[in-house]
């Protein structure tokens, strides 16, 4: 049996995060959660989840954009998965919309959900890029 | 109304004769045989036309003319004199005469004087009615010059005119302070070398020759201000443009609120999208059944989504606060003042059993007779409150806590201080700012939703007083109240 995918959440709401922990992990994930940016890049290279699920919002309006470029610039984080989450997308319209797509094109985002999201559909999503993700490897 | 004649002749013959022939033609008349009861018939009686014999008995005739001259009558005057010569025709007219008749005189001359004279009269009433009534139309626009002078120097706007010359016939006080000179220097000034300075080049632009539409508005930036500007062609009878009303109203307030409006919904809708996410997430848990069948290992999940929610039942309530005070800019006047030792204790007893559970030390100093304070008593404790409720949650356990209240140069001070973290000295420029929180490790496990402190400085400020704060990380910080007394 294939051992369980390593999903790894960033973001300041300790409850979303203990409730992904319950949820991901009856689902057969391994969770690692990490509550704030400070030492959040170090976490993840240590931990090299297979997954990983920012918040945007978190010390300051664009703290998960930062995070996820320089998880990016990592050689060995290069092609993980990361999900988006925020809580401010849709309110702001076109103009964030637009940013977004270059965006995720700038730091390679796999996807940007907006909150409050389900865990339903996240995990949908993130099977989604796992599913995908493991294909590029095989065809890559 | 027939008119009528005074006849002032010291002859009884010639009065009666005279009299006679007027009344036959249909003149109303009253005769006088001296100088003194003719001036009692004028001083008690209208008369249109006054016939003056130049030989009276008691006064002679150019004495008489000359009281009647004083008295300001409107009575035309013939002089009637046997002894006509040039000397007398002239000290005559010297006395405001209207007419000669020389003796003898047939009916017909003494009618065809007479009708003259009513005539004269008559123009001269009519000439003096116009005369008047031009001397009110004058005053009215003389008034009403001054009420569009007055106006025009009253208006929050800034407002100028200039001719067809393109020179400035009329700035108010707002205009000329905004072009750097006074109303007066402005005055004849072409518009081109009052609009020299630097920033005005959009109004040099708006008042341009080569179009002259009826009305031209734009928005512009002067120095830090936006301007919303309008400029009127105005014309004379013949339609021929005379000129252009140039006015500015400043809307740079306006125009921050319209940006700052979208700014505040963003974080709100963000406020209430991250609890809402954690609940959906942690009721997900249990729908779920992510922690197998039985019930006890969902209660703090089930917990923490109920305390969420309470948190955003907070702060439904405090955003619908901040929106009544904005429609209430202006305090309630009529509120009776606050007696803010009683106030003090009674917000304090209410926070005591926060104290008590993260085991504060709380001191309350108030100075003894204090004059009430010009506040709302809800006003005061929601104020004093939200003040002591930050101190509690931002101390740490075991801390201290001092709320103090005294009177200081003309003021009442209230000051509510803790030993707590702190605040860091980049923030506190936008601490009184709605959703700000302080992001630092220590403050995160602590609730709230950075409305507290809006709510706070805008209850303060609405009734004339100021809040101040001083903050030093680690050490802990002090909210300082002034607020104006009761005199």
């Amino acid at each position: 049996m294939a051992k369980s995918p390593k999903i790894l959440f960033v973001d300041d709401d300790r409850d979303f995060l203990s409730a992904q922990t319950a949820f991901f992990g009856s689902h057969g994930f391994e969770v690692v959660t990490v509550d704030r940016v400070d030492g959040a890049l170090e976490r993840i290279s240590e931990e090299k989840p297979e997954i990983i699920v920012l918040d945007l919002m978190m010390e300051h309006y664009d703290s998960g954009f930062m995070l996820s470029r320089k998880i990016r610039q990592d050689p060995a984080m290069a092609k993980v998965p990361i999900l988006m989450l925020s809580g401010v997308a849709s309110a702001t319209g076109h103009k964030f919309a637009a940013e977004i797509t270059a965006l995720k094109d700038w730091i390679k985002l796999d996807a940007f959900l907006d909150k409050p999201v389900t865990g339903r559909q996240l995990l949908k999503v993130v099977e989604d890029k796992l599913g995908l993700s493991k294909e590029a490897a095989a065809t890559g | 109304m027939p008119t009528r004649v005074l006849v002032i002749d010291d002859e009884y013959g010639v009065r009666s004769g005279i009299r006679q022939i007027l009344e036959l033609e249909g003149y109303a008349v009253e005769v006088a045989e001296n100088g003194r009861q003719a001036l009692d018939l004028l001083d008690t009686h209208n008369f249109d036309v006054a016939l003056i014999d130049y030989q009276l008995p008691d006064i002679d005739g150019l004495t008489l003319l000359s009281s009647m001259r004083s008295r300001k009558l409107a009575t035309s005057t013939c002089m009637i004199t046997a002894y006509a010569n040039i000397d007398t025709a002239i000290a005559a007219t010297r006395q405001g005469v209207d007419f000669f008749l020389p003796k003898p005189f047939s009916p017909d001359d003494l009618l065809g004087v007479v009708e003259t004279l009513a005539r004269h009269k008559l123009l001269k009433e009519e000439a003096e009615k116009l005369r008047k009534e031009n001397e009110a139309n004058l005053l009215a626009l003389a008034t009403e010059k001054s009420q569009t002078a007055s106006l025009v120097a009253s208006l929050h706007d800034a407002v100028l005119v200039i001719n067809r010359e393109r020179e400035v016939v009329l700035a108010n006080q707002v205009m000329a302070a905004l072009l750097g000179r006074s109303p007066t220097e402005l005055l004849r000034m072409p518009i081109d070398t009052a609009l020299a300075g630097d920033g005005f080049a959009g109004l040099t632009g708006l008042l341009s020759e080569q179009d002259q539409p009826e009305q031209k508005v734009a928005e512009l930036a002067i120095g830090d201000s936006i301007f919303f500007a309008s400029v009127v062609t105005f014309h004379g009878t013949d339609g021929a443009a005379l000129g252009r009303i140039l006015t500015l109203a400043d809307v740079t307030l306006l125009r921050k609120m319209a940006m700052e409006k979208p700014r505040f919904i963003r974080t709100m809708v963000h406020e209430f999208r991250s609890p809402l996410g954690a609940i959906r997430s942690l009721i997900e848990v249990a729908t779920e059944k992510s922690l197998g069948d039985k019930l006890e290992p969902y209660l703090p999940y089930l917990e923490r989504a109920d305390h969420r929610i309470d948190r955003l039942v907070e702060l439904i309530g405090e955003l619908l606060s901040l929106s009544r005070i904005d429609l209430e800019r202006t305090a309630n006047a009529s509120e009776p003042p606050t007696d803010v030792a009683t106030a003090v204790a009674m917000t304090v007893d209410l926070y005591r059993p926060k104290i008590a559970a993260r085991k504060l030390d709380a001191t309350v100093l108030v100075e003894a007779n204090l004059p009430r304070a010009r506040i709302g008593d809800e006003d005061f404790k929601t104020i004093l409150g939200n003040l002591l409720g930050n101190a509690i949650k931002y101390c740490r356990e075991g801390g201290n806590l001092l709320v103090s209240a005294k009177q200081s140069s003309g003021k009442i001070l209230v000051e509510v201080a803790d030993s707590g973290i702190g605040i860091k000295s980049e923030n506190l420029p936008r601490l009184f700012e709605e959703f700000f929180r302080e992001k630092r490790a220590e403050t995160r496990d602590i609730d709230g939703n950075g409305l507290g402190l809006a709510i706070v400085k805008r209850l303060v400020e609405r009734t004339g007083g100021k809040i101040e704060v001083e903050s030093t990380v680690g050490v802990g910080s002090v909210f300082r109240v002034s607020l104006a007394p009761v005199s």
